[in-house]
């Protein structure tokens, strides 16, 4: 991705693992899939997690005998219709941290693999719902009037949420400071 | 950069009083002074009770050194701040006009340097200031709801509150922008030609600016559909050898990405 050449986080989302399917048998390397031994090989049809950087390529035609790719890329875990839904259902209260640290990078990189616009209004509504939650918390860090305790949201936040939490916090935190030597 | 991370991209609310104390005030002498020749500006001479108007900085200066009075401005009258509170209160969608860019930090100051010269008692006028202040906040919290990729809107907004809000925005905004740009297609183009390029009065230079800042475009769309764009979608196997031409653009993209990721 020559665009995001040199950020890191679009590296760490390209190292994320997605289910594929493979279109083919590949020999000796069986012992990718979990508890076989190293002679074996991958068989055709076998499902394995492999990192975004290689499902990609691998997916793609690369030869007149392969035109559809050596794997089939099947929907990554964190962008099922389950999770998806239970986003829309309330976005603010779906643990993203514990299907992946980089929900939101993984999400771009899966976007432009399927280019689904569903998706895309999908997972924007549900960035807008969240960050609107993650600027509240980041201004009152000791409220009360959320009435909930903020730590239990903050560990749902993904990667992205939290460097948003901290930019807005850091914002708040300045003026405050700012308010309290003039007075 | 030799900055720290969080003051790349954005001011400090020092750095923001700061500039504020370039607002010009009127002030009343009370000891005779000189025209002071100072670098881009000259201080007009002085003379006892004889208004005249000077920058904000000078006023404190001369305050402290109790050589003058400081004429508050006319929006800070407790009256003024009235009315403002109540144009606030009855258009919750929109900022009142009423108060200045730098309402804020010229308020606090003055309350700072000049409580005596207030027109009413100094805890009314910081309790109105208060008011005023969390009532524009419920506004740029509710704003933030309608938060779009493309540009935000926020007539009337002061400086110090533009500051506070800016890391959040611009890093959701590009966040948004991001993974727009990742579904990018030729409807998506054929309505970036139709965003507002001016959709402020043009009255107000801040305002205006603002909504520059805001309103960037997703940038090198052609590129990325070109190159990015649903590539499993494709059958055919994609070229890898078509981004040849457009180094340059690509460069670009990345430093200007990293700024706003640094913020």
């Amino acid at each position: 991705m020559p665009s995001r050449y040199y950020d890191i986080d679009d590296f760490i989302a390209d190292g994320q693992k997605i289910p594929c399917i493979f279109q083919t048998a590949v020999p000796e390397m069986g012992y990718l899939e979990h508890g076989r031994s190293e002679s074996t090989d991958i068989r055709h049809g076998a499902r394995l997690e492999l990192p975004l950087w290689l499902a990609e390529p691998l997916a793609m035609g690369v030869s007149d005998e392969f035109p559809n790719g050596l794997v089939m890329v099947s929907t990554p875990a964190p962008f099922t219709s389950k999770i998806i839904n239970a986003l829309k259902a309330n976005a603010v209260n779906v643990d993203l941290r514990s299907l992946t640290m980089y929900f939101f990078r993984l999400a771009q990189r899966w976007l432009e693999l399927t280019g689904d616009h569903t998706l895309l209004a999908q997972i924007s509504a549900a960035f807008k719902e969240r960050a609107v939650v993650v600027n509240d918390y980041a201004y009152n860090t000791r409220s009360t009037s959320l009435m909930t305790d903020s730590s239990e949201f903050m560990g749902k936040l993904d990667d992205t949420e939290v460097k948003l939490y901290k930019a807005a916090h850091v914002a708040s935190r300045q003026f405050k400071k700012w308010v309290s030597i003039k007075k | 950069m030799a900055l720290p991370p969080k003051q790349i991209g954005t001011f400090l609310p020092s750095e923001i009083s700061f500039l504020a104390e370039n607002t010009k005030v009127t002030i009343i002498p009370r000891q005779a002074l000189d025209s002071v020749d100072l670098i881009g500006l000259k201080l007009p001479s002085m003379r006892p009770m004889r208004r005249v108007e000077v920058p904000l900085w000078v006023a404190i200066i001369l305050k402290k050194q109790s050589r003058c009075n400081i004429v508050s401005p006319a929006w800070l009258s407790e009256d003024n701040l009235k009315k403002a509170y109540e144009a606030e209160a009855s258009n919750m969608t929109r900022f009142s006009d009423k108060l200045p860019w730098e309402w804020i930090e010229v308020g606090e100051l003055v309350l700072e340097s000049a409580p005596d010269d207030l027109s009413s008692a100094p805890h009314v006028i910081r309790n109105l200031l208060r008011d005023i202040r969390e009532i524009r906040q419920a506004k740029v919290r509710a704003g933030l709801r309608g938060l779009e990729y493309t540009y935000m809107q926020l007539d009337h907004i002061g400086a110090m509150e533009l500051n506070e809000i800016r890391p959040f925005v611009t890093m959701t905004m590009n966040e948004l922008r991001i993974l727009q740009n990742s579904v990018e297609n030729e409807e998506e183009q054929a309505a970036e030609g139709m965003l507002p390029d001016d959709v402020d009065d043009g009255s107000d230079m801040d305002d205006t600016f603002e909504t520059r800042e805001y309103s960037a475009p997703p940038r090198n769309s052609s590129h990325f559909d070109d190159s990015v764009g649903s590539r499993l979608s494709r059958p055919p196997a994609p070229s890898y050898d078509d981004d040849g031409e457009d180094d340059d653009d690509e460069l670009e993209m990345d430093e200007s990405y990293l700024h706003t990721i640094n913020r």
